[in-house]
């Protein structure tokens, strides 16, 4: 290689310089702070004992900022408990998703062939089937629980992974440096840990922060529906289903949950869409 | 999963908004002025009724059929029904039914004593080609009676295999209803969503989870019909259920939430009923299974749980406090079976000193098993889980609250996979024998669908009801019962928690309905006015 064609690329700028140039990221990333800040802390935050009883459905006060439930209990409290069980659910189901969607994706680009074929066609059943299908034969075969349900929205988004990082496979095995590295004797363990894995960490990272807020609803769908074991868990797809029968008579309940997952999720998206925006430049300058 | 997104508030509100837009579409201007709309919360299952055991069958059932025997109009005696008259022999084994003449099904087949007959068989011999096979819920209730027999067209002779005091009340139940023979052979299996009977109303259609049509028998027996037709509407959502009434959409709503029905109780234009109900909301205890085979550990269960807070957070205070398993409404009920006593320190010495018996730790892991809708005895059952988990928790146990449908919560616990578990009952006899032997019997347990959910086995109290049920004395009867219900409550098997009031919204045109003690929705009487 001349040294003229080296000169045409540019160096990546530092990921520090683009920072302030995408809001979406601090929006997100202040929104989801907040949250899991309150999922860690909730016992010092919240303003009662999470199962504390005051008054039936009573209206928002300065005692009870959100007013109370028809189990009698501080909306706000539970509100801020319930962070903890949908932050952990997901944040445990998207890494299981991440585990299995990218072992199987580089498994199938690297490996190609019949393998490939093979992993593909797996993963397009797979995402022939309507994701509550799919939660429901995962509950079906284990008994409702969190653990299925961690499960289930797992085995959920596992396509989006596998997909991605195959795609981001195929064109990385013929880079230069990939090809230099197994000239130089690279065995397949070294390439997928220091060569494969390093390049495609961004576009995990992005798909995972995304994934998060897809991964925050679908808990909340499935504990509303019933099937996320113990309604009296502090949970806002559980509090969402209790307040809907007394819609009648007092709405915070039901806003106060709705809100928390609405926000959540929209930190999620915006942090992940940003995450992109700085990342994609960098990736793009290799 | 986008569809998850569905399931916000905002869907909700959308849903409500939904129907408010088509519903009046579905029934609106083809309903002629003569028509009562009878709005609940589920569909019919099986409308024949030697096979069903579902409330809501039930009450379309009680309008097509009738039995022999009948209850009075307010009250739980029993008067002449397709029967004019009746007389026991000596012995009390032969009941002799002198039947109405005249009296006709709804296909014109007269209903003499051959129909009367052919009605039992179908219950009580297993190889009859017209029981159609299917399981029969309440064969336990006619497992007495030897035969059947028809002595001329008007007479039916049925001969006991012992006397029993709860024969007269099951010859009133639903399931005992007459069935027109000619209907059942022409339809065989369809039967079930073709029935034939001689009560007030005749069957005309069903369209499941839509609408059940009944229309006025212009050839009954005594008093017709007050209106030409009754359609029962099936609307799952409760909050459905009070909309359309506010809005004159359906004329009467059951089964509602209890904050509903008082939210209603004000409305313009409706008017609230209410009745105390025959029956009982209990936590069942299982006996067989530690840490609840210990009796301490049951007692400690009784005295952590706050009865009055209960009725106010799940109930909104429409319950009466339940002491034992009769109602107080009914006889036989256990005036000196002492008041539940809620005392958490009480609770808490008890467990502690169950816990170094037993050679467990604190805190006791128990799981509590739910029903996912409201039963008459049961209306929020999650508001009642949820209360009940908070009382234990504070004594010292921890729980888990597990929750099915309501199919698979009874048929778990029929099987005893549950250490507690939210049941009830509401009578289909106005007699103790119902609640008691029903409940506790250890004849009832089983694993196929035996009522005796807490498994409880205590010889002298399956004695004392045995003797009970066979005795036909009405006083000692009672003493038995109160007897057993005494050694019932020292051993706490099952907590007791309420009775509940049957309660219904009307619109205020609807007359002459009244709530029967007995629940049964018979709608023979009400009237519309204009």
């Amino acid at each position: 290689m001349s040294s003229a064609s080296l000169d045409n690329v540019r160096p990546a700028p530092p990921i520090s310089s683009k920072l302030w140039r995408v809001p979406g990221v601090w929006v997100g990333g202040g929104l989801v702070f907040l949250f899991v800040f309150a999922a860690i802390f909730a016992n010092a935050v919240s303003p009662y004992s999470v199962d504390a009883r005051f008054g039936k459905n009573l209206p928002p006060s300065w005692q009870h900022w959100l007013g109370t439930d028809s189990n009698e209990k501080d909306v706000l409290t539970r509100v801020i408990h319930g962070s903890r069980l949908s932050l952990v659910a997901s944040i445990t189901s998207i890494s299981c998703a991440v585990i299995i969607g990218v072992s199987l994706g580089m498994l199938a680009g690297y490996k190609g062939g019949r393998t490939d074929m093979l992993i593909m066609r797996l993963i397009d059943i797979w995402l022939s089937f309507p994701s509550l299908l799919i939660a429901f034969l995962v509950i079906a075969a284990l008994s409702p629980g969190w653990i299925a349900v961690i499960l289930a929205v797992a085995l959920i988004n596992v396509p989006v992974f596998t997909r991605q990082i195959r795609a981001e496979m195929l064109s990385l095995k013929h880079a230069g440096y990939v090809e230099s590295s197994i000239a130089a004797g690279a065995t397949p363990f070294y390439l997928v840990l220091f060569v494969f894995l390093p390049a495609v960490t961004g576009t995990i990272w992005v798909l995972a922060t995304l994934g998060l807020g897809h991964a925050i609803l679908e808990v909340a769908a499935l504990s509303f529906l019933g099937i996320a074991g113990d309604p009296s868990h502090a949970e806002w797809g559980s509090m969402l289903v209790e307040a809907k029968e007394h819609l009648a008579i007092t709405i915070w309940p039901a806003i106060a949950p709705g809100v928390a997952i609405s926000l959540t999720i929209l930190g999620f998206n915006l942090f992940g869409d940003g995450l992109r925006e700085l990342l994609n430049r960098r990736t793009r300058s290799f | 999963m986008n569809r998850a997104l569905r399931f916000s508030p905002a869907f909700s509100i959308s849903c409500v908004l939904f129907t408010l837009v088509f519903l009046p579409g579905c029934g609106g201007p083809a309903v002629p002025s003569d028509t009562l709309i009878y709005g609940r919360g589920g569909d019919a299952n099986d409308l024949d009724p030697i096979h069903t055991d579902i409330g809501e069958s039930v009450k379309v059932i009680v309008n097509i059929f009738e039995p022999l025997v009948a209850y009075d109009k307010e009250t739980l005696d029993l008067v002449p029904g397709v029967a004019e008259s009746w007389e026991t022999s000596e012995d009390g084994r032969e009941w002799t039914f002198k039947l109405r003449p005249g009296v006709k099904f709804h296909d014109e087949t007269p209903l003499n004593a051959d129909a009367v007959v052919f009605t039992f068989q179908r219950i009580l011999d297993p190889d009859s080609p017209y029981a159609f096979g299917n399981v029969i819920p309440y064969f336990s209730n006619y497992s007495q009676i030897e035969k059947v027999e028809a002595v001329d067209d008007l007479t039916v002779k049925f001969t006991l295999k012992q006397p029993q005091a709860t024969f007269l009340p099951t010859i009133a139940m639903f399931s005992s209803g007459i069935v027109s023979p000619t209907a059942v052979k022409k339809y065989g299996t369809e039967f079930s969503r073709n029935p034939v009977g001689s009560g007030p109303f005749k069957f005309e259609y069903w369209r499941p989870k839509q609408e059940i049509l009944l229309s006025r028998f212009e050839d009954y027996w005594g008093d017709k019909a007050g209106v030409e037709r009754v359609v029962f509407v099936p609307s799952q959502e409760s909050s459905i259920r009070v909309i359309q009434l506010k809005r004159g959409e359906i004329h009467i709503a059951d089964n509602l939430p209890p904050s509903d029905m008082d939210s209603l109780e004000g409305a313009e234009g409706v008017v609230v009923q209410s009745t105390p109900g025959i029956n009982i909301g209990y936590l069942t205890m299982q006996t067989q299974k530690p840490p609840l085979d210990q009796v301490k550990v049951r007692q400690a269960v009784s005295h952590a749980i706050d009865l009055d807070r209960l009725i106010d957070v799940a109930y909104s205070g429409h319950a009466q406090k339940a002491k034992t398993m009769v109602p107080p409404t009914l006889w036989g009920h256990g005036e000196n079976v002492p008041e539940h006593q809620y005392d958490v320190e009480k609770a808490k010495a008890l467990l502690k000193e169950a816990a170094k018996e037993g050679g467990f730790e604190l805190p006791v892991k128990l799981q509590l098993f739910v029903m996912d809708s409201p039963r008459p005895y049961m209306q929020q059952p999650r508001q009642t889980a949820i209360y009940i988990k908070d009382a234990l928790e504070k004594v010292g146990f921890e729980i888990e609250i597990i929750t099915n449908d309501i199919g698979q919560h009874f048929q778990r616990m029929t099987r005893g996979e549950h250490q507690l578990g939210l049941s009830g009952w509401s009578a289909d006899i106005a007699d103790p024998h119902n609640f008691l032997h029903t409940l506790l019997h250890s004849d009832n347990i089983n694993k196929s669908g035996g009522n005796n959910l807490s498994q409880y086995k205590n010889e002298k109290v399956d004695e004392l009801l045995d003797k009970a049920q066979f005795e036909l004395d009405k006083g000692k009867r009672a003493q038995y019962y109160e007897e057993a219900q005494e050694l019932i409550y020292e051993d706490v098997p099952v907590l007791p928690l309420v009775h509940v009031p049957v309660r219904i919204a009307e619109r205020d045109n609807v007359k002459g309905y009244k709530l029967h003690p007995s629940s049964q929705v018979r709608l023979k009487s009400a009237r519309l006015e204009e």
